[in-house]
């Protein structure tokens, strides 16, 4: 089953993901800050890694997946942003946005598990198919 | 750019204005007191001097006005102005005090009562002219007039006698001659210092209230950035508040859809309850959370704004909320609009605010309708729906913070501050908005908007 690692620095945020994605069968590992994530992130090669935008600074989650986008070995991996900052303040992550804020989707805080794991599967089937050519 | 001319500036330019207009009165007058004089007193007023004098004054006159129109337009440097205005007051004044003591010798010299005329001059002056050169101008006179004086006494020049009006002799009584004179220096003098310090009074006055405006100016500039201090303040609480309740939603959700496994029918109850308020909460402080950021902002990010695609935007932004509700919703902009100068994240927020009220508010099968026009210069944008409406009660304090009407509860869980908000960013763009309402036939919100920003 695929592994997903979640980067949040709000333990209980990062329970109630668990519960919903566990319960789906996935394995989730966490890592409470950006630097710790990333090292996991290269360490156990996650199918989907789940980011938390603000953690200590108001931008690390963005850090982290610039970051991650410009490594070689972990470009690949898809990347779910989570956000506090939804339509309502005028911020629309549309469709545009997505290259230029690094992350392949969004979900917004409070999440919900439907939405949630629908984003999952669409996520990881998606890296999948990417991955496929440089294995055949 | 010309800079807007300071407070003297617009005084010497009205001033001289004035001064000009009182020539023509002058004029009249001249012509009025010799008509009089000839006709009812008898007076043998020397009309072949005075006529020419009264038309070479309009023609004088004349041409103050048409050099005050050249002085008054945008090419001259403003710099400049204090410097010509004084000069062009001083040459007037010279040249009204050289006709006078021509017309006064021709009329009689110190017999003539209108020999105290040469105080006008003084007080005008006084008024518009700095304090030496106004005393320098009375000496000049009173030297002018007394040289005169002595040259008719000691028949250096002719004295032209007033026929009609006193004996001859009078001018060669030293004693009149020496009293009128004095009388008259004096007078100068008084009326001089009367006029440069009501001037020099004007002027300590002035400052006193450009001084106080500064510090006015000052205060309100303080008071705003307290305010805004404020809002960020206010902003940073909510965030505080906003992120763990999040995360309290989120844990609720994954255990009352069942990811944790199956619980007991009353458990689930309860938490979904508990859910709930959590959420009025969240929703309570993210209204709070962009209340405030959009109220600590210190500026505007103003751009060219096309309204009728934002507002199309904040349309299908709004549609999600429908909630399954079949409703009509039409944008109408009028052909040809310009953009509108405004921050387009905050003008996004408000015109959502509104569309998403209307959407909120009209039951399934209802219409919304939002135009956009150009009136009296102005954009004129309205949405109108037919919901619920507003009761004529809360009509007046709908834009109130924190306000909820009586009508609302069954239909949303915000905080009151939505139309707040709106009319904050309304007004900070310089514009207004107002509200119409037929209970039960819907409302309309309309917001008028400078093109300019």
């Amino acid at each position: 089953m695929p592994k997903i690692l979640i980067v949040d620095d709000d333990a209980d945020m990062v329970e109630a993901l668990k519960i919903v994605l566990e319960s789906k069968g996935y394995r989730v590992d966490f890592a409470y800050d950006g630097d710790d994530g990333y090292r996991k992130a290269e360490k156990t090669r996650p199918d989907l890694v789940i980011l938390d935008v603000m953690m200590k600074t108001k931008d690390e989650g963005f850090q982290v997946s610039y970051k991650m986008k410009n490594d070689p070995e972990l470009k690949r991996i898809p990347i779910l942003m989570l956000t506090a900052v939804g339509k309502e303040t005028g911020f629309a992550f549309g469709k545009g946005d997505e290259d230029y804020l690094l992350a392949d989707e969004f979900v917004e805080k409070p999440v919900k598990p439907s939405e949630l794991v629908l984003k999952v599967e669409r996520l990881i089937k998606k890296g999948a198919q990417k991955a496929r050519p440089s294995r055949g | 750019m010309r800079k807007r001319p300071g407070l003297r500036e617009v005084e010497l330019i009205g001033s001289l204005a004035w001064y000009i207009n009182i020539r023509w009165v002058a004029v009249f007058f001249i012509a009025a007191v010799s008509l009089i004089s000839i006709s009812v007193f008898g007076v043998d007023v020397p009309l072949e001097i005075i006529l020419p004098a009264i038309i070479a004054i309009i023609i004088y006159n004349a041409a103050s006005l048409l050099y005050l129109k050249k002085i008054k337009s945008p090419e001259i440097v403003p710099v400049n102005l204090p410097q010509r205005a004084a000069r062009f007051v001083l040459f007037q004044a010279t040249a009204d005090l050289l006709l006078l003591l021509v017309l006064i010798h021709y009329t009689g010299g110190a017999e003539n009562p209108f020999i105290f005329y040469f105080i006008f001059h003084t007080v005008l002056s006084g008024l518009m002219l700095p304090k030496k050169t106004c005393y320098r101008q009375s000496a000049a006179v009173t030297l002018s007039v007394g040289a005169l004086v002595l040259a008719e006494y000691f028949s250096f020049i002719p004295h032209h006698h007033l026929k009609g009006f006193i004996e001859a002799e009078l001018y060669e009584n030293p004693k009149y001659l020496i009293s009128v004179y004095l009388v008259f220096a004096s007078t100068m003098f008084f009326a001089t210092y009367l006029a440069v310090t009501v001037l020099e009074k004007l002027g300590e006055k002035e400052t006193e209230l450009e001084e106080k405006s500064g510090e006015l100016e000052k205060a309100n500039e303080s008071l705003m950035e307290k305010d805004r201090l404020k809002s960020e303040y206010v902003m940073m609480v909510a965030h505080d508040i906003k992120s763990p309740l999040s995360s309290i939603l989120s844990l609720i959700a994954a255990v009352t859809e069942g990811y944790s496994g199956k619980i007991p029918e009353k458990t689930l109850e309860l938490l979904i309850r508990a859910g709930t308020k959590a959420a009025s909460l969240h929703g309570y402080a993210s209204d709070l959370l962009n209340l405030s950021r959009i109220r600590s902002q210190k500026s505007l990010d103003l751009k060219p704004v096309d309204m009728e695609t934002l507002v199309e935007e904040a349309v299908s932004m709004a549609a999600p909320e429908k909630e399954g509700k079949e409703l009509d919703i039409k944008v109408e902009f009028e052909r040809g609009l310009p953009p509108l100068i405004a921050d387009r994240e905050q003008m996004l927020h408000a015109v959502l605010n509104l569309v998403g009220n209307a959407v909120k508010y009209t039951p399934s099968g209802g219409m919304i309708r939002v135009e956009g026009k150009r009136k009296e210069n102005q954009f004129l944008l309205t949405i109108s729906d037919t919901g619920v409406g507003i009761p004529k009660e809360d009509l007046p304090h709908i834009f109130d913070e924190f306000f909820r009407g009586g009508n609302v509860e069954k239909f949303s869980k915000g905080a009151g501050l939505g139309l707040s908000l709106v009319k904050f960013i309304v007004e900070r763009h310089g514009g207004s908005i107002t509200a119409e309402s037929e209970p039960g036939r819907g409302a309309t919100f309309s917001v008028r908007l400078p093109f300019g920003g």
